[in-house]
């Protein structure tokens, strides 16, 4: 099951070396990374911290948005000028999209602007929770599958989404933990767990992320990556959450492969029950 | 020619898409942008030879920070 944890030799006692955890690659869409952060770009106190958080995250995928150029500015806006394509992979989406038909027109000028085939596939119901309109996001993936997209669905936490966006041919699933930018954390762990029992392609948890143990939580559950984007630009350091997400993400990938133990409601003793000093050996 | 350029109304003799980018100050040869016109996508190989006609609704759009 797990190719990444050191194995015991059962003969001696000695612990094999610890394999690199680079060799547990995140494979998506036919490219394979050493990363399972995928790092937003929005809101971040300056495009300097920006650029710093994406380096201290180890994120090799970014997300971007696609919005009308500022025509009073033609040299301003843009945010291609701190992001260097040579190593980080764009993750386009098409937030602020309420209908298929928007959706999948916006994919289309993304992958004609930016020359990538991955689309974060958006499709809000209603403006106070952002949660996905299921009927809209499942037309316009439909679509976007036919049209040659790898798409990747921010949707709900429902197994049923998830199996039919992996049936039409999506790349991956991408429930979400709370609603976007809450830093909720993960309301419904539950449901997150039947999902990646249940389906094959990776599961990646995008948004309701708040803070490095949510993300930690994420992975410990089997997810295959997280994305996230305010809980680390509206930190009060933005470049030390983006480290502390990486460390937690990692930590708790290991933890997933390793197996934790099971939870017990009394106490075990860790340290040996013989040999206690003032007592009679029985 | 009234047309309608990023949700906004313009004024422009600009006959094919391409004209219309290098009136508004756009390099068409940039990277990072891309256009629809009413509704559908234009591929930039396209641009010269798109005529726009009266009342086109035109979308520019690139990338910007997003989640």
């Amino acid at each position: 099951m797990n190719n990444i944890m050191s194995t015991r030799d059962s003969g001696t006692g000695q612990v094999e070396k610890d394999e690199e955890i680079g060799s547990d690659t995140f494979n998506l869409a036919g490219r394979a990374y050493r990363s399972r952060l995928l790092l937003g770009t929005s809101r971040y106190p300056s495009p300097r911290i920006m650029v710093d958080a994406m380096e201290a995250s180890g994120a090799q995928l970014v997300t971007v948005s696609i919005r009308r150029m500022n025509l009073a500015d033609t040299s301003s806006g843009s945010i291609l000028g701190y992001i260097d394509r040579s190593y980080y992979d764009l993750l386009p989406n098409t937030a602020g999209c309420y209908t298929a038909k928007e959706a999948v027109l916006t994919a289309k000028l993304a992958r004609e602007a930016l020359e990538t085939e991955l689309i974060k596939v958006e499709v809000i119901g209603d403006e106070d929770t952002l949660l996905p309109d299921v009927e809209e996001l499942l037309k316009a993936c439909q679509e976007l599958v036919r049209a040659g997209f790898q798409v990747l669905p921010y949707c709900n936490d429902d197994l049923i989404t998830c199996l039919k966006l992996q049936d039409m041919g999506c790349a991956a699933v991408m429930p979400l933990a709370a609603p976007i930018g809450s830093g909720m954390g993960i309301r419904n762990p539950y449901n997150l767990q039947i999902i990646r029992q249940r389906i094959t392609i990776p599961m990646i948890i995008d948004a309701g992320i708040g803070t490095a143990s949510d993300a930690a939580r994420a992975m410990e559950l089997g997810a295959d990556a997280v994305l996230l984007n305010t809980a680390v630009a509206g930190a009060h350091h933005p470049v030390q959450m983006a480290r502390g997400m990486r460390l937690a993400i990692e930590g708790g990938r290991l933890a997933y492969h390793a197996g934790r133990i099971p939870t017990r409601l009394y106490a075990v003793a860790s340290s040996p029950t013989e040999g206690m000093i003032g007592r009679e050996n029985p | 020619m009234q047309l309608q350029l990023n949700g906004s109304p313009v004024e422009s003799v600009a006959g094919t898409l391409n004209d219309l980018l290098l009136d508004r100050g756009v390099d068409p040869g940039q990277p990072g942008i891309a256009v629809a016109v009413n509704g559908e996508l234009i591929p930039r190989s396209e641009w010269k030879g798109h005529r726009l006609n009266e009342r086109d609704d035109i979308e520019l759009i690139t990338a910007m920070q997003g989640g």
